[in-house]
């Protein structure tokens, strides 16, 4: 009872605070500059992962490192340290009091986006473990801002505390490591920030943030007096850090290439992981989409597209029916909703598969113009002008010859654009017109 | 073990150093229960005596007993904390604190039950003449409200052992009257040492006194006998002759 | 040399230092992280030291000065980040112009942004606004407004940023006494 009464004062007056509106102010701002049409649970959780914690954690701990200075600039210490309340729970109380503004503003966020996303998404589930780690993180985050400020009152502790914390993840996050024989670049270390947590090394980071968490308490502990049974806790805390590490480094499957084969840190052969695509909700009746059950409430929409992009295309050789558009997606758009995109359907219909390009997409420029001039009636994003290099001819980028081609036909009246596919369509698909063959 | 007898500050031998600066040099103190002022010139090692007393700082050597309990020794320092009320002369706050806040916050870290600590910290800020302001942030109080904000804090666990150093600095005399009573009352139950610069303070309040210079006890007695050692001293008043008188004695 | 002893000027300086072998070590040894993001961190230290020191420790005393103490603030406060920004540009040496510029701008922006923030929390919680708006800025796209910060090459409207939030970062801590400053919790 004492405890918390102590923690409601503390926390009633503490600079943390003023971190709450800062913190749900950025969150909203990235959430409004990212969160859009199509709500997918995949999105929304990487988005929390992400965008919340880089602002959140630095600023805990940088609020943690001023809160934990200013007993000293206040000169209250000696009226303190008369009084038999424990010192370390003392600090305890004031660092978690500081710790759950933050902590409270995650979880508001949080809400605020599994709401947002459930009332659209038909697919998928709120991650709730990469909360709890986040959570975790936050505390270790608070933790190492408060003993960074009870060591030293300085003025430069906080801002120096905050920067570190966020330059430090940062570039964490974005790190690469070579491995010991210098022949392939691991990506462990990036595990390592909590922007970055998997489900898979999600256990061993809850286990290093709680480590680091218990590590700074048990430096504040040994720094307040120091005692052999002090050192001995704080090297114990130091275990679940380096045990943390090590299995993040170990789970990290890498490529052994002597007994071609997939093996974790300790040599153990690692299954590849098999990815089972959920069933596929399809829909149409001349032309079918079938998409992933999270696209469901744009299927009506994609059907649609489809069926007007086939529409010109219907009886020619090659156009089976009913079609079946595979490889339609869809795209994020803030003001504009969800914009399906119907690319790779395209692709199918002007170009038998033999004359795909390594990477599944069509590169003869008479089938890129036909495509451009498919994609431009419906109001699809074509990709002209968005790319001069050649070698992006086979990833989907039209060139600009080709482009003024699907220009011309577009000018061609129904009537004569019908007569020449009817004429030129089945060598079209097989590849073997060039840019003059159109009109 | 503590008994009905036993001093509540029995020290001998006491010193206490800063640095290389010996600031208390061998005090030999008992005192069991009334109001006892500390005088003596700036730099006399009053502030140092006190904070000793309070547990703050630990003895340099000597032997020290607070209460009947070694503060050297964590579980008695704890037990002595219980029962102890000290105000700083400086006094350190947090500014966005309520004076009610402020009180209770001290309440709770000295361990009161908790179904005590609203009623005490209310009757303490009723002790100091502070009810009207109980909701007020510390950061618009005057200094001399923030002077009986912290006379609350230390009063508010009704502590067998008061150490209030500077307690007057910044009251008005309307206020100083009702805190040298406030003193009298608190002397009827526990053991209080003042340290002032006021002796009028001393003269008014307190049942015994102590005169340090230097970081030795040049003195110790009642107001009264310090008076009557006055002839030839300087000062308005018989006390501040005698206070003179045994400073100018005592540096030869 | 009061003045700026009051401001902790020898250790902000002592930070500005080190600040910048920081960013040296950084662009050194990691030399194949995003330009973006160096160009939005390395400035973020130096920008919320110099923030940190215009706070007064005098209050009321320094209020009632007959010194010209607004100019004094601007000159201190300019100074340091003339220094900060020198030693930024030396410290990236290794890199292209264009980054230099960049890092020059956006420590010119972060510093504004520090000065405004402490205007209104007090100026211990002026590394707050700068380290927000980089964390926000870390993932919007590059093309965005609001991106600036970690625009490359500095073109105008970054280069506007940068210099207008300077500007009035450095109007607001001149005009700054220490009854504006917001009690500390």
């Amino acid at each position: 009872m004492t405890t918390l009464r102590l923690v409601a004062i503390e926390a009633r007056h503490n600079a943390a605070l003023l971190l709450v509106p800062v913190i749900l102010l950025g969150a909203w701002y990235l959430i409004d500059a990212q969160l859009w049409e199509p709500y997918l649970w995949s999105s929304t959780n990487e988005l929390l992962r992400k965008s919340v914690v880089p602002l959140a954690g630095p600023a805990i701990a940088g609020a943690a490192a001023w809160i934990a200075g200013n007993d000293r600039r206040r000169a209250i210490t000696d009226l303190l340290s008369t009084t038999p309340h424990p010192t370390l729970s003392r600090h305890l109380t004031r660092w978690f009091a500081t710790a759950v503004w933050a902590l409270l503003a995650y979880v508001v966020v949080a809400v605020y986006m599994f709401s947002r996303t459930t009332l659209h998404a038909t697919w998928g589930g709120p991650e709730f473990w990469s909360v709890a780690i986040a959570e975790v993180a936050l505390l270790a985050f608070a933790a190492w801002g408060y003993l960074a400020g009870y060591l030293s009152a300085s003025r430069f502790t906080a801002p120096i505390v905050a920067v570190v914390a966020f330059s430090g993840q940062m570039f964490v996050a974005n790190s690469m490591a070579a491995m010991g024989d210098g022949t392939q670049r691991s990506t462990w270390p990036t595990l390592l920030a909590v922007s970055n947590v998997t489900e898979r090394s999600a256990p061993w980071q809850a286990l290093l943030y709680a480590g680091l968490t218990f590590t700074a308490i048990a430096a504040l502990w040994l720094a307040q007096r120091r005692d052999l049974v002090r050192g001995a806790l704080l090297a114990l805390a130091i275990v679940p850090v380096v045990g943390g590490v090590v299995m993040i480094w170990a789970g990290v499957p890498r490529w052994d290439y002597a007994n071609n084969r997939l093996v974790d840190g300790w040599g153990n052969t690692i299954a590849a992981e098999e990815y089972t695509a959920p069933e596929p909700v399809c829909r149409g009746d001349d032309v079918v989409v079938c998409v992933h059950p999270q696209f469901q409430p744009w299927l009506d929409r994609a059907v649609l597209d489809a069926e007007h992009l086939v529409a010109p295309l219907r009886g020619l050789p090659g156009i089976a029916s009913p079609v079946e558009c595979r490889n339609i997606g869809f795209g994020t758009g803030r003001n504009d909703g969800t914009r399906v995109v119907v690319d790779g359907c395209v692709d199918q219909l002007v170009a038998d598969e033999s004359t795909l390009g390594q990477y599944g997409r069509i590169e003869n420029e008479a089938q890129h113009a036909i495509g451009v001039w498919l994609l431009a009636r419906i109001g699809g994003h074509t990709m002209c002008g968005m790319s001069v290099d050649p070698l992006d001819l086979g990833m989907g980028f039209p060139s600009e010859s080709a482009c003024d081609a699907g220009e011309r036909f577009a000018v061609l009246t129904e009537a004569e654009q019908r007569d020449w596919l009817e004429t030129h369509f089945a060598d079209l698909r097989t590849g073997r017109l060039t840019l003059a063959d159109l009109p | 073990m503590v008994t009905n007898t036993t001093p509540s500050v029995a020290a001998r031998g006491l010193t206490q150093r800063i640095g290389r600066t010996t600031i208390l040099n061998g005090i030999d103190l008992q005192i069991s229960g009334g109001v006892v002022g500390l005088l003596g010139p700036n730099g006399a090692g009053k502030t140092t005596l006190l904070r000793t007393l309070a547990t703050v700082l630990s003895p340099a050597s000597g032997e020290l007993q607070l209460l009947g309990h070694d503060p050297r020794r964590s579980s008695e320092r704890t037990a002595i904390r219980r029962r102890l009320g000290y105000l700083p002369q400086h006094l350190g706050y947090y500014p966005g604190f309520t004076v009610f806040e402020f009180v209770e916050y001290f309440a709770l870290l000295k361990e009161m039950p908790a179904d005590e600590v609203r009623p005490a910290v209310a009757r303490a800020i009723e002790r100091v003449g502070l009810a009207d302001r109980a909701k007020s942030k510390l950061k618009t109080l005057s200094g001399g409200m923030l002077r009986r904000v912290g006379i609350a804090q230390a009063i508010v666990n009704d502590p067998d052992l008061l150490l209030l150093d500077e307690p007057t600095a910044g009251l008005d005399p309307e206020q100083r009257v009702l805190f040298r009573a406030l003193l009298r009352d608190a002397g009827q139950h526990a053991t209080v040492i003042i340290s002032t610069h006021l002796i009028e303070d001393v003269a008014a309040a307190c049942t015994a006194m102590a005169l340090l210079d230097g970081g030795r006890i040049v003195f110790r007695g009642t107001p009264d006998e310090l008076s009557q050692l006055g002839d030839g001293g300087i000062g308005d008043s018989a006390l501040e002759r005698g206070y003179t008188r045994v400073l100018t004695g005592a540096r030869g | 040399m009061l003045f700026l002893r009051s401001r902790l000027a020898g250790p902000a300086l002592v930070w500005l230092v080190a600040a910048a072998l920081l960013a040296w070590l950084c662009l050194v040894r990691y030399d194949d992280l995003p330009l973006d993001l160096t160009t939005l961190a390395l400035p973020l230290l130096p920008a919320v030291v110099i923030g940190v020191t215009a706070r007064s420790p005098f209050g009321d005393a320094e209020e009632v000065a007959s010194r010209p103490l607004p100019l004094f603030r601007v000159l201190y406060l300019a100074g340091l980040l003339v220094i900060g920004i020198a030693l930024l540009i030396g410290a990236a040496s290794v890199a292209d112009i264009d980054l230099r510029l960049a890092l020059a701008r956006t420590l010119v922006g972060y510093t504004g942004l520090a000065l405004l923030c402490g205007r209104v929390l007090g100026y211990r919680l002026a590394w707050l606004a700068p380290l927000a708006y980089a964390a926000v800025t870390l993932y919007l796209d590059t093309a965005s407004r609001w991106a600036w910060p970690k625009q490359l090459p500095v073109e105008s409207w970054s280069l506007f940023c940068g210099l207008l939030l300077g500007a009035l970062g450095l109007l607001a801590a001149a005009q700054a006494t220490p009854g504006d400053q917001p009690d500390d919790l």
